[in-house]
């Protein structure tokens, strides 16, 4: 059971601009990722990360001992708050079995509506909207 | 499976009694320096933090120091966890030992390395801090605590919530004997709970005669029922389409010799603490069922319901017994219940409801939108009507995204068949847009507050009036 694939999706909001203040908001993401790239990949971890400036979003699959683990790190993260599980259970397989951290990014301009729209109802029903952030993730990343 | 115990606005439990809680007697303290002697004595086995002796130990040296000079000040910290009993009960003890050990870790690693963290025993921590406070950084960390403490945790593919309160007492400030810092620390605590959990307070002085008024309220409630000084009121629930009285909310009221009326708000948390919610719920439900009978079969009368009442195995026989006693049929009666009955992931609460629905009792959830209730935890359990908390309706502005929100609500319902009914209808603006955004009844003090049994009548007069006037 702990190492069968495991998936959470959560959504959070974007803290950033409150707590950095030397480093820009780029370079602060740009850390993020270079952190989850190293670390997800030594422990069997895959997913993507979508964001903008209000929302992030996340996707985090592998077995689910690291899983959890890694999540807890992020959570602890005062880079974001409201952290809010969409879904999370085994999974078949993995979505993003490429990448230890894939870049969910919409072209740019490209439906920040939608996007946003689709992350305030997770946040705010999310037994009800895990999916559809999920679908939303993978499509950002397919098109990449 | 998602279990939730984060702050809620709704009473829960606090069932040590205050102020004792963490002053040790003089045994008590004897036989944890005895342990301290021993190896492992200092250490709390679960989380790798300082054990309460360990930490009776420091605040003793620190108090020491300050005494003599040596020393500035100090502050200690008290913790709890909001709800952790919950997690227990539903998940159990090996997802809580786990929940313990990973709220030890968020909890070390905002502190500075020299501050004391202890587990004093189940879900209480305390902090003693290693060097004089400064009020603003500590109210700072505080509030870091609480937000750390209350986010997600992901423990064997469970999702688990829980949240912390914190009472804050200072040195010399607030004392200069280990037994009056732990005192106030837990009286601030208390007071953190008190106002909604989730909060921080430092001691102020003002806490101690709370602490004693509570003594009095305590003493008096325990013999309220017995005085009669408890009364029900009751506030009429109309309906949308014809605005006809479809039944009453009751209310209980506690009709207090000195403080005059007080509302369950004023006293149930401590009816709670004192382990006499499920007697008042008794007394309730039986002083409402008697009522109902001597009125019309075709009114319904409401009784709110605490989760801990709910969970009770045997509540659905008590509302049997108070059905027959009273001669009520099922159907004149209704239970209101709260979200957080919904997150018990209990198997009693699905089995209660069945129950109260075979003997043709309707269940409501009651204030619904103001926290953690789903639209998919609503279709999944048998509800007969959802009632939309006043302040979704009460918004001055009717915030469109409120409106979306009751729109939504009452879609589901009229798919599911359950009837949506708004709260806090105070206007003729409001009444007119929650009938626009599709809900099927109303209360609220557009039509009339809670009032006495004995002003049914009038009440009942008053209304068919105003609906004939309205026409
Ligand atoms: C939205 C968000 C997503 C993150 N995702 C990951 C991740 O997938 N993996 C990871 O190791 N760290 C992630 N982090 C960063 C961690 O919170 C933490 O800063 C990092 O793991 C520390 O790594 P280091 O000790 O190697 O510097 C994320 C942070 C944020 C705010």
């Amino acid at each position: 059971m702990a190492n069968d694939l495991y998936r959470i999706v959560y959504c959070s909001r974007n803290l950033i601009d409150e707590h950095s203040t030397s480093t820009t908001h780029d370079a602060e993401l740009e850390s993020i990722l270079n952190a989850s790239r190293v670390n997800n990949r030594s422990v069997d971890v895959t997913g993507a990360l979508l964001f903008n400036r209000e929302y992030f979003a996340q996707v985090l699959e592998g077995p689910r001992t690291p899983v959890e683990t890694t999540f807890e790190r992020i959570q602890r993260d005062r880079r974001h708050g409201e952290v809010t599980v969409v879904e999370n259970g085994f999974a078949g397989a993995r979505d993003f079995p490429e990448w230890a951290m894939a870049h969910a990014a919409p072209a740019s301009g490209q439906m920040e509506d939608g996007i946003c729209a689709t992350l305030q109802l997770a946040l705010l029903q999310p037994s009800a909207n895990g999916e559809d952030v999920l679908l939303l993730m993978k499509d950002l990343v397919i098109q990449d | 499976m998602q279990v939730e115990a984060h702050a809620l606005n709704t009473a829960s439990v606090h069932l040590t009694p205050l102020p004792l809680r963490v002053v040790p007697s003089p045994e008590h303290h004897a036989r944890h320096k005895a342990q301290a002697r021993t190896p492992g004595g200092d250490v709390d086995f679960l989380t790798g933090l300082a054990s309460r002796a360990r930490f009776e130990d420091e605040l003793h040296r620190s108090l020491e120091e300050i005494a003599a000079g040596t020393r500035q000040g100090t502050g200690v910290l008290f913790l709890d966890l909001d709800r952790f009993k919950r997690v227990n009960d539903t998940l159990g003890h090996a997802v809580g030992d786990d929940l313990l050990r990973l709220v030890s870790d968020r909890l070390r690693g905002e502190l500075h390395p020299d501050d004391v963290l202890a587990r004093l025993g189940g879900d209480e921590f305390a902090i003693l801090l290693a060097n004089a406070p400064d009020p603003v950084a500590l109210a700072q960390l505080s509030q870091r605590l609480i937000d750390l403490v209350q986010r997600t945790y992901l423990i064997e593919g469970h999702v688990v919530h829980v949240g912390t309160s914190i009472g804050i007492a200072l040195a010399p400030q607030n004392g200069v004997s280990a037994r009056e810092l732990l005192r106030r620390a837990d009286l601030a605590l208390y007071e953190s709970k008190n106002r909604g959990r989730g909060a921080f307070h430092f001691f102020e002085d003002e806490f101690e005669s709370k602490a004693l008024s509570r003594r009095d309220l305590e003493m008096q409630l325990r013999k309220a029922i017995v005085l009669r000084q408890l009364a029900m009121f009751y506030q009429p629930q109309v309906s949308v389409e014809t605005g006809a009285i479809t039944g009453f909310e009751a209310l209980l009221r506690w009709r207090h010799p000195e403080r005059g009326l007080l509302l369950p708000g004023d006293f149930m948390l401590l009816a709670e603490e004192i382990g006499m919610t499920l007697p008042i719920g008794e007394w309730v439900l039986r002083t409402v069922c008697a009522e109902a009978k001597k009125w019309p079969d075709n009114l319904v009368f409401a009784v709110n319901v605490s989760a801990q009442q709910f969970e009770d195995t045997a509540f659905a026989a008590s509302v049997e017994r108070a059905l027959s006693k009273a001669g009520l049929p099922g159907h004149r009666l209704e239970i209101e219940v709260k979200e957080d009955v919904l997150l018990r992931n209990d198997p009693s609460v699905p089995e209660t409801l069945h129950a109260l629905q075979r003997m043709s009792v309707r269940v409501t959830l009651d204030d619904f939108g103001t926290g953690v209730a789903s639209l998919s935890q609503l279709a999944r359990l048998p509800f007969d009507k959802i009632k939309i908390d006043r302040s979704l309706i009460a918004m001055e502005s009717a915030d469109p995204r409120n409106r979306a929100i009751i729109r939504a609500v009452s879609a589901l319902g009229q798919s599911l068949g359950i009837c949506t009914h708004a709260e806090g209808v105070e206007s003729l603006e409001h009444l007119q847009r929650v009938r626009s955004d599709g809900c099927h009844s109303v209360q609220g003090y557009y039509y009339s507050e809670a009032v006495p049994a004995d002003q049914i009548t009038q009440l009942i007069d008053k209304l068919k009036h105003l609906n004939t006037s309205t026409e």
